[in-house]
């Protein structure tokens, strides 16, 4: 298990007239290798549990353990979450602080010491992993580069420090369809070529859907419940209560069913959806759904 | 009217090279109460033109006149254009001068000095217009992002202006509050007449408005109603955007012979329609 | 651990509805500047110390929790010794009447230099507080509202006090949003490994230097488009341009009741300066 938090609890300007409960008694686990989604509508503590995972805040209260160890001991060093844990925050350019491309993508690995060869191709992989081309980008001014293209040379430096695990901060926050689409193939890719653990943060489902392993569903600091995409499908009413859109797919199942009532509101994409309206009108063929036979809630 | 004829602008400065204009060329005009959207990728220039109707921006080259009154007035006509033309920007942090909300609500009627009574009389209006009177004193800094973009448009429509432009305003909301400003500001065109002019990349967002403008690389490509838009799949994509899930479905079914569906399907409710029929 | 917002309270106005808070701000202000003056001028411990009470009422009017006003002075503590031993090191009296306690060269520590020097402490000290304190007390409408008020013999004679004062308002309105900034600013880069938490003073230092650029042009982005939707609505200097306002300000009798308390203040702290020995 990467990341395990239990009975997490936080609060912002504590001791303040502004105090703010942030997270009230979370537990999840990250597991390796896979991919973890964490949705959850403003003020659910997403951007809290993100900074606790890369060690940067310290709970009230709980454990944080990163591989089975205690992050906020005193003999826990915290090297070991800088050099695994990468985080791509929400606004690039507040991790983007030097000149050039090159000077900020080499920042990790300068920092770890490593020598200038090993850097530059260092530096060239990551940047080619996320669809820059190095001889052209890697004296670019950071300051003069499009929001696409910022977003792109900070997960760039992330990849540089070769990390176990991306932490994804609403990266696709502003982005335009294609901006997003471009994003989420990136994702895909890394995640198949890099074999890396992927944590995802979002305010809505859309994103994760079709790319999470396990979704955990957070509301006020706390977690209202988790599941594999399709089962988190299933509690489309407490969704909504939440005021987290379902996904494109699944919302227009749900607005299907007053006509068509034996139709599963779990399904996670356009094919799977013709598929099913094909399965209940009674036409011919129809791709079969995988994944668990969970029966949709009745609304 | 708003009215932009041959309009070019670029936002680099002289001598800069290979910055490649905002908007090129641009012609068309908006009617008094119509509902327009214009659509495009980041960069295609939509919030560039936003800003030329609202007249931020001058063009380089051609005109933009706002109910006759070219943007490159001086004097008393500019502010005519401004009170006319309100504008609302995606970070309502950017927007917003005061402390409460009555106040910021206030800021745009106290500019245009008029009356103590008037000014109540248009806050009261434009705090009923968006469900805003229970938060009347209510310090800005507390509320969520969705309330404070309702106090943005609250702030402009205290104005009570002829054309309200809204660039990009749900980026920072998402869901059902995003959804119930749409509706609002709908409604606002429905009750006063006034123009409505949205700016956005979110296909869904579009359905329901009367026109829709699409833009890439400063250019308009493409200028017709929903249906007649929404037809054109493979232009779409060509420039970066797509239609709803929904039009995909429709035309995905109707290939398979479900006929009783509209050639061009807009919402899910024109699904659920047509599937009735078919039954 | 990174949390600034707790720290740095300066300029937070505190919304809860105390009768400090409801004040005319008119009051506040007039009430403030003569504080500051009164402040500025005195040198008598006993003076200042009815000047205490005098806060201490204040206070406990105000209903803002005494821990966080006291911790909005956390930052500068350092920098008051520092200048408080700087000052008793080098004290030189006019009249050259002074008991040295202990003396290097040029460097001499004396009874009056430590009781001067203490005397400009708590005077920062007292001035620090109230000038916090009506930021705590006063909200940015308040604010401007009561500065407009006050200063409009200046706008009537052509000084454009308005626009001074709107600029206050917006430089402190971003305050809280620039703080938040840094802190974003600051996890971003220490989850890249920046430690900023490590090295010697001038490392330390160093290390803010990159998160400059990056405020700045957000804070100059944030400039642009707040001037440019302030426009949009009007807001604007065309000659002949008057704004109007929606709030009246009412002076009633709790106003009365401070300003009086303050002038009495002011009478018998002045008073006790000149009598006092110490």
């Amino acid at each position: 298990m990467l990341f395990e938090m239990k009975n997490v609890y936080h609060t912002y300007m504590r001791g303040t007239p502004f105090a703010v409960d942030s997270l009230r008694g979370l537990s999840l686990s990250i597991p390796q290798g896979q991919t973890t989604a964490l949705v959850g509508p403003t003020k659910a503590g997403k951007s809290t549990i993100v900074d606790m995972l890369a060690g940067l805040i310290k709970p009230a209260s709980g454990t944080l353990l990163f591989e089975g160890d205690d992050v906020f001991a005193s003999s826990f060093d915290i090297e070991r979450i800088r050099s695994s844990v990468g985080v791509v925050f929400q606004s690039p350019e507040a991790q983007i602080f030097e000149e050039t491309v090159g000077k900020d993508v080499s920042f990790g690995p300068r920092r770890k010491k490593v020598p200038l060869a090993e850097s530059r191709r260092l530096v060239k992989e990551s940047l080619e992993a996320v669809g820059l081309d190095y001889e052209d980008f890697r004296s670019r001014y950071t300051y003069a580069l499009s929001g696409g293209q910022k977003r792109r040379v900070a997960i760039a430096g992330v990849l540089a420090l070769q990390p176990r695990v991306i932490i994804f901060d609403e990266p696709s926050a502003g982005l335009d369809p294609r901006g997003r689409r471009e994003l989420l193939e990136l994702i895909t890719r890394l995640k198949q070529q890099q074999n890396l653990s992927i944590v995802y943060v979002s305010s809505g489902l859309d994103d994760v859907i079709g790319l999470a392993d396990t979704i955990y569903v957070l509301d006020r600091g706390r977690l209202a419940f988790q599941g594999t995409p399709r089962e988190i499908l299933a509690h489309a009413s407490e969704l909504a209560a939440l005021d987290i859109a379902l996904p494109e797919a699944a919302q227009i199942a749900v607005a299907l069913r007053d006509t068509l009532p034996n139709i599963r509101t779990d399904v996670l994409n356009l094919n799977e959806l013709e598929a099913e309206i094909i399965r209940v009108e009674g036409g011919t063929g129809g791709i079969p759904l995988s994944g668990s036979g969970v029966s949709p809630e009745i609304l | 009217m708003l009215e932009v004829q041959n309009v070019t602008f670029n936002y680099s400065a002289e001598g800069e090279q290979d910055v490649p204009p905002a908007l090129r060329n641009i012609t068309l005009t908006i009617n008094e109460g119509e509902t327009v959207a214009i659509i495009g990728h980041n960069g295609s220039g939509k919030s560039t033109l936003a800003k030329m109707l609202s007249a931020i921006l001058k063009p380089n080259s051609g005109t933009v006149h706002v109910d006759g009154i070219p943007t490159t007035a001086r004097g008393e006509a500019i502010w005519t254009i401004r009170q006319r033309v309100g504008i609302v920007f995606q970070n309502p942090d950017d927007q917003l001068v005061a402390n409460t909300v009555i106040d910021d609500i206030a800021f745009g009627p106290e500019n245009l000095g008029l009356p103590r009574h008037e000014i109540e009389e248009r806050v009261q209006e434009a705090m009923a217009l968006l469900d805003l009177e229970a938060y009347a004193p209510i310090a800005i800094n507390e509320l969520s992002v969705g309330q404070k973009q309702r106090v943005a448009i609250a702030g402009v429509l205290a104005m009570r202006p002829r054309y309200l432009i809204l660039d990009e305003p749900t980026t920072m909301i998402s869901g059902q509050t995003a959804r119930n400003l749409l509706n609002t500001v709908f409604r606002l065109s429905r009750e006063r007449g006034i123009t409505v002019i949205h700016i956005t990349h979110f296909m869904h967002e579009v359905t329901s408005f009367q026109r829709l403008i699409v833009m890439d690389a400063g250019r308009v490509i493409m200028d017709g109603t929903p249906v007649n838009i929404f037809a054109r799949v493979s232009e779409l994509q060509a420039v970066g955007l797509d239609v709803p899930m929904v039009t995909h479905l429709g035309q995905r079914l109707r290939a398979r012979g479900w006929k009783s569906l509209p050639e061009v399907v807009l919402t899910a409710e024109q699904l659920k329609e047509g599937l009735a029929h078919a039954l | 651990m990174i949390e600034l917002s707790r720290d740095i309270t300066f300029g937070q106005y505190i919304n809860n509805g105390s009768q400090v808070a409801r004040m005319d701000p008119r009051t506040k202000l007039l009430c403030a500047v003569l504080l500051i003056i009164l402040f500025s001028f005195l040198s008598s411990f006993i003076a200042f110390f009815v000047c205490l009470l005098f806060c201490a009422l204040l206070q406990w009017n105000s209903r803002i929790p005494t821990g966080y006003v006291l911790r909005s002075f956390k930052p500068f503590l350092g920098f008051l010794v520092f200048i408080f031993c700087i000052e008793v090191l080098f004290y030189t009296s006019a009249t050259q009447n002074k008991t040295l306690l202990w003396h290097w060269a040029f460097l001499n520590v004396s009874w009056e230099g430590i009781i001067r020097s203490a005397m400009t402490i708590v005077r920062v000290l007292f001035l620090y507080y109230i000038t916090s304190m009506l930021l705590f007390a006063t909200s940015l409408v308040d604010l401007t509202d009561g500065m407009e008020a006050l200063l409009s013999p200046l706008q009537k004679i052509g000084i454009p006090a308005n626009a001074f004062v709107m600029v206050l308002v917006i430089a402190f309105k971003f305050v809280p949003i620039f703080v938040t900034e840094v802190e974003r600013l600051m996890k971003a880069q220490a989850a890249r490994g920046v430690r900023f938490d490590q090295g010697n003073f001038i490392q330390r230092t160093m290390k803010i230097a990159p998160l400059l650029v990056p405020l700045f042009i957000s804070g100059f982005k944030r400039a642009e488009t707040l001037s440019v939707a302030m426009e949009a609505r009007c807001y604007g200097g065309r000659p002949g341009w008057r704004r109007s306002k929606r709030r009246q300000l009412n002076f009633d009798r709790y106003d009365a009741l401070v300003l009086g308390l303050t002038l009495a203040l002011c009478l018998i702290t002045v008073v006790i300066n000149f009598v006092s020995p110490v």
